[in-house]
């Protein structure tokens, strides 16, 4: 079995930064469940201001590439360009994308 | 601990983006106050001045770009900074147009976010402190001689510490004349803070002003400077000191005797230099009077008093005021409006503005932003007294009173007044259908105002909402 590879925040290094950057990886569990939920049940204006905010704070973190998956998203639905097919895709991104963001915090 | 910088507010509907700023801006000692939506905001800017301002455009069901013209016109001498997840050229260009200072996009490098602030804010700061000697006549407008009058009265306390108490109806700019009061001073380059004495909880404001330690409260999760101790070479404004609870008033007492404050939780107390400046609209012998206001306190606040006429009282004001307000908002909303002819001046004139100058300056922003051919609409700039007569029917005006009518006439003047305010705010309340927040704007009143109002006079706001 391959190991997570991890994903770090620029903000890593700054040990000031360590209890925010666990409090952000710690409420992805949320994040992923609240995601899952809007897919599931079709809430599309609701997903997409959830990831326009996700993108923002994932910037603010220091995880561009999250950031950028969250735009994707929002694009996607803003755009009407969506099916749940896709969307699920796109949960399982970012499954393996939060994973990786655990993994930078250990 | 890195020293005091200046006092910062977020607007941002994501709480882990208000946690990281907030961090990130305190470990530079910044004192940090956030909030999720314009609502809280406005409510924030009432509360306190804040040297800058940091707007989501994204608010939710919000456009934070809404809240940026009420920021530029209650909280002009702070900056405001838009910090979005949009990197956007044309939108950065719409806001700085609109009046924002600067645009950050989330993923800047806070080190960058806070160099470009402290830069702007540096540069504000040697602004006020270089410019000539009567440059705290900003905003001071007039001629007349009730406000050349005050004018004197700031000079010649341009270099004593003297405690003032400032006294004039709401929007008669009290805080206008603190902070030339402040800048005209020796502590012009020390910082000049406003707290508002009646919008603030009580249990809330001893910490707001004296500070408290670690484990004092259940939220007090560090140690945190009052607000005395940070603006200590500086000037504070406590504004609206006839709404402070009485039990503050004796810790007030004691703090301006003594030069000390004691920290909410703490033992040890802190030597203090802050200059007091205090300011109400309410008739504070009356209230010295009642016993709700201690009379000692009076004494010692009242060493200079300045009392700032009603623009009714100094009427030969008002073109010299419309002139000044025409050239911002034409400046502002890039607008070509001309100033007004004799008739309309006639009428500006004629009026009693019982808002004031914050009223009179509602009215030419409404004239300028309405006006489809460059001239200033009588009806434009009245159309918020239109509204009002609309509601003006039979049976409004039988609830209401008719005061010709009225034994009020009769009665003794703290009675009359009384019977006054209570009738008017029965009837604004019917005309808003018991919305409060309207209430508070059109009466430019606080709503903590207005809610002891309504206590004191027992009106019931849910009777208005029904019909």
């Amino acid at each position: 079995m391959s190991e997570t590879v991890a994903l770090k925040s620029k903000f890593l290094d700054d040990d000031f930064y360590l209890p925010l950057l666990r409090s952000f990886s710690d409420d992805l569990s949320g994040v992923y469940a609240k995601l899952e939920m809007q897919i599931n049940e079709e809430k599309f204006k609701a997903l997409r201001e959830h990831c326009h905010q996700m993108s923002g704070a994932s910037s603010t973190y220091g995880y561009p590439q999250l950031a950028l998956l969250f735009e994707e998203v929002e694009t996607l639905v803003t755009k009407d360009k969506h099916s749940k097919k896709i969307l699920l895709d796109y949960l399982d991104q970012f499954s393996e994308m939060f994973d990786k963001v655990r993994a930078g915090i250990c | 601990m890195s020293t005091y910088q200046g006092r910062l507010l977020l607007v941002d509907d994501d709480e882990k983006v208000c946690k990281f700023y907030s961090a990130t801006f305190a470990r530079e000692g910044y004192t940090v106050s956030t909030c999720n939506d314009l609502e809280a905001m406005r409510e924030a800017l009432q509360n306190h001045s804040y040297d800058a301002v940091f707007l989501d455009l994204n608010l939710g069901n919000e456009n934070g770009l809404d809240g940026l013209p009420h920021v530029l016109k209650n909280a002009p001498y702070s900056q405001v900074f838009i910090l979005t997840s949009q990197n956007n050229l044309d939108k950065a260009v719409e806001c700085m147009d609109a009046g924002a200072t600067w645009y950050f996009t989330k993923g800047s490098e806070p080190t960058e976010i806070l160099a470009k602030m402290n830069e702007f804010l540096q540069e504000k700061k040697n602004l006020e402190a270089n410019t000539d000697i009567e440059s705290w006549r900003d905003g001071l407008v007039g001629e007349s001689p009730a406000i050349k009058e005050t004018y004197e009265t700031i000079r010649k306390l341009k270099s004593v510490d003297s405690t003032v108490l400032i006294l004039g109806e709401s929007g008669t700019g009290k805080e206008i004349i603190a902070r030339a009061l402040h800048q005209s001073s020796d502590r012009s380059r020390g910082r000049f803070e406003a707290i508002n004495c009646g919008a603030i909880p009580e249990n809330l404001l001893e910490s707001e002003l004296f500070g408290h330690k670690k484990g004092a409260f259940t939220d007090a999760k560090a140690d945190r400077k009052g607000i005395f101790e940070i603006c200590s070479n500086g000037t504070l404004l406590l504004d609206e000191i006839g709404d402070m609870p009485l039990t503050l008033q004796t810790k007030l007492l004691r703090v301006l005797q003594e030069r000390q404050i004691m920290p909410v939780g703490s033992t040890q107390s802190i030597d203090i230099q802050t200059r007091v400046i205090a300011a109400t609209h309410r008739d504070i012998l009356d209230e010295v009077k009642s016993g709700r206001f201690r009379e000692d306190l009076y004494y010692r606040l009242s060493v200079v008093v300045i009392n700032i006429p009603a623009l009714r009282h100094r009427k030969e004001d008002i073109p010299l005021l419309v002139n000044y307000f025409l050239e911002r908002f034409n400046k502002r909303f890039k607008r070509n409006v001309e100033i007004p002819t004799t008739a309309t001046l006639n009428r500006l004139t004629n009026y009693d503005w019982p808002g004031n100058i914050r009223e009179l300056q509602n009215a030419i922003e409404r004239g300028v932003v309405l006006s489809s051919d460059n001239t200033l609409s009588v009806d434009n700039m009245f159309s918020h007294l239109h509204y009002s007569q609309r509601n003006d029917d039979k049976e409004v005006v039988a609830q209401q009173g008719n005061f010709e009518d009225h034994e009020i006439f009769d009665k003794p003047l703290t009675d009359a007044k009384q019977l006054f305010e209570k009738t008017y705010i029965e009837r604004m309340l019917r005309i808003c259908k018991g919305n409060v927040a309207e209430l508070a704007r059109k009466s430019g009143r606080y709503r903590a105002d207005l809610y002891r109002m309504l206590d004191r006079y027992e009106i019931k706001v849910d009777e208005y909402r029904q019909g």
